[in-house]
């Protein structure tokens, strides 16, 4: 669905480029998510992808057109979510659902089961202006869904709501992906990306430093030990012990048979681990 | 052009102006103006009514576009908008007729109200009109890039006011023939075939010239924002 192949983009006054010869490709059905801290060019691609910027070196195309050559028919096709609320405050959520609406020639959704299924039934009739951030999100979500798009482009999906409503978008974000949907997902939140994403790249001074499965990337960075705590005369203690080998290894048998134990964690590393480690840089 | 999107558009538009207080600004100028015409002797009365038509009500999308799009653009919906199957036409045809037909509204009360002659309501509406499409297509592109209203009168505000210079020639009567080269001279032109004849020539210049100068700016106009909001891809496939 898209596929992108030695991307540059530089904004005019600028010497670095944004965007420094990127090359992935996402498939139909999948959540590729695109990681980083602010400043590494995560927007700008998404800006290409979705055909906002068009003066891009290399190629990247959406549903097998380039999208420099795209007309806007494209967007019948795709639905964005910006990290920031971009609504009529002075209109309804109702309204501005059915606003957007008349401007797809495609079938949209009920834009009031939208409103359901994200919880703002109940604010339907209410203007933007008297919504918190995390409301305005989430009725942006709901724009992106409006007209059923085959792609959906999410930026910072999460980005303002509680736990429980960021349990409802990622439920419903998985969801458009068992309907077949493709997603790209720009995010700095590791674990968001690790739940959601089918596979991650990690982008740092516009270039990728590492694309694989969020389970790959864990596994190969990680260690191949187990650690147990344990109590022993009041005191905790803590022992590793290697993966292989574990079902024979006598002395952690001796331990847990004699010991009490507390906790018991295989050391994989996690996505925000191996991105410090992958690129030096902390996500901020 | 897709005809639903521009009326969905359209209908928007209007009810943005509405929300945002635009009308109500407008009901209140236009008791003011209607006092104001009703006050002067009758002899000046339709001389007046020209030029405060024309450098008011019948220009009014340069005073309310430049606070629209930087409203858009304060609450992010252009950016939303740009990621919709929206065409730059349609964008500018929604603005410039929700605009046109306030500006028509307010000089139909205005004069109805102020006024006791009858007029020409032909020139009145086909001047209004066309005035008001150029002058909030002149507009957009300086609400665009305006980092803030201020701004946007500083530019925009100077820039129409070099086009203006023909509004000098209508006050002082000095019967200069340049004028003929600027569109608002078409514009005042109409609005006094509203209030008294003129020639079938200027009739003709006036429609043609300032039909055929809103033709360019729109396409300036159209460029502009397609460059910076829509990304370029305004083509219809």
């Amino acid at each position: 669905m898209i596929t992108v192949k030695d991307l540059s983009f530089t904004y005019p006054g600028s010497k670095k480029p944004a965007v420094d010869g990127i090359s992935f490709s996402v498939g139909k059905g999948e959540i590729f998510g695109f990681l980083g801290p602010s400043g590494a060019g995560k927007s700008t691609t998404q800006h290409i992808v979705i055909g906002l910027l068009r003066t891009y070196k290399g190629s990247a195309a959406v549903r097998d057109v380039e999208v420099r050559t795209c007309t806007r028919n494209l967007y019948e096709h795709i639905g964005v979510s910006f990290e920031l609320p971009n609504l009529y405050t002075k209109f309804t959520a109702l309204e501005n659902l059915k606003f957007f609406s008349a401007l797809y020639e495609r079938p949209c959704r009920n834009p009031m089961e939208l409103l359901e299924q994200v919880g703002l039934k109940e604010e339907a009739h209410k203007r933007v202006s008297d919504f918190s951030k995390g409301m305005s999100m989430r009725l942006n979500f709901c724009r992106a869904l409006l007209h059923d798009p085959e792609m959906l482009f999410l930026d910072e999906p999460t980005s303002g709501l509680d736990p429980s409503y960021a349990r409802v978008i990622k439920e419903m974000i998985l969801q458009e992906r068992d309907r077949g949907k493709t997603i790209f997902l720009t995010t700095h939140n590791m674990h968001t990306a690790d739940e959601l994403c089918d596979r991650v790249a990690f982008l740092v001074d516009g270039r990728i430093a590492l694309l694989d499965a969020p389970r790959n990337i864990r596994m190969a960075y990680g260690s191949s030990h187990v650690r147990i705590e344990y109590r022993s005369e009041g005191v905790l203690h803590q022992q590793s012990f290697p993966l292989e080998g574990m079902g024979r290894n006598r002395d952690l048998l001796d331990l847990l048979e004699q010991e009490q134990v507390e906790t018991i964690h295989s050391q994989e590393a996690s996505l925000e681990d191996v991105f410090i480690q992958v690129t030096g840089r902390t996500l901020g | 052009m897709n005809r639903k999107r521009l009326l969905a558009l359209l209908y928007q538009d209007i009810r943005f102006e509405l929300r945002h207080g635009m009308y109500t600004v407008y009901a209140v100028l236009s008791v003011i103006y209607i006092f104001l015409l009703r006050s002067l002797p009758e002899t000046i009365q339709s001389r007046i009514a020209v030029i405060l038509l024309f450098s008011d009500p019948a220009v009014l999308g340069f005073f309310f576009i430049g606070g629209m799009v930087l409203l858009e653009r304060k609450q992010r919906t252009l950016s939303a908008l740009a990621c919709t199957p929206l065409q730059a036409g349609e964008y500018l045809a929604a603005k410039s007729i929700s605009l046109a037909l306030l500006s028509l509204a307010a000089c139909s009360i205005i004069v109805l109200a102020g006024l006791k002659t009858p007029i020409s309501w032909g020139y009145l509406i086909i001047g209004v009109l066309l005035s008001s499409c150029w002058v909030t297509l002149v507009s957009i592109p300086f609400s665009l890039t305006a980092d803030s209203l201020n701004d946007y009168f500083i530019t925009a505000g100077g820039a129409l006011l070099l086009l203006c210079l023909p509004l000098f020639d209508l006050i002082f009567s000095l019967g200069w023939k340049a004028a003929y080269l600027f569109p608002t001279h078409a514009s005042i032109l109409l609005i006094t075939g509203a209030f008294r004849p003129i020639s079938p020539g200027d009739t003709i210049y006036g429609i043609i010239y300032l039909a055929g100068a809103s033709v360019l700016t729109w396409r300036w106009a159209a460029a502009r924002l397609s460059a910076r909001v829509l990304g370029g891809g305004d083509h219809e496939d």
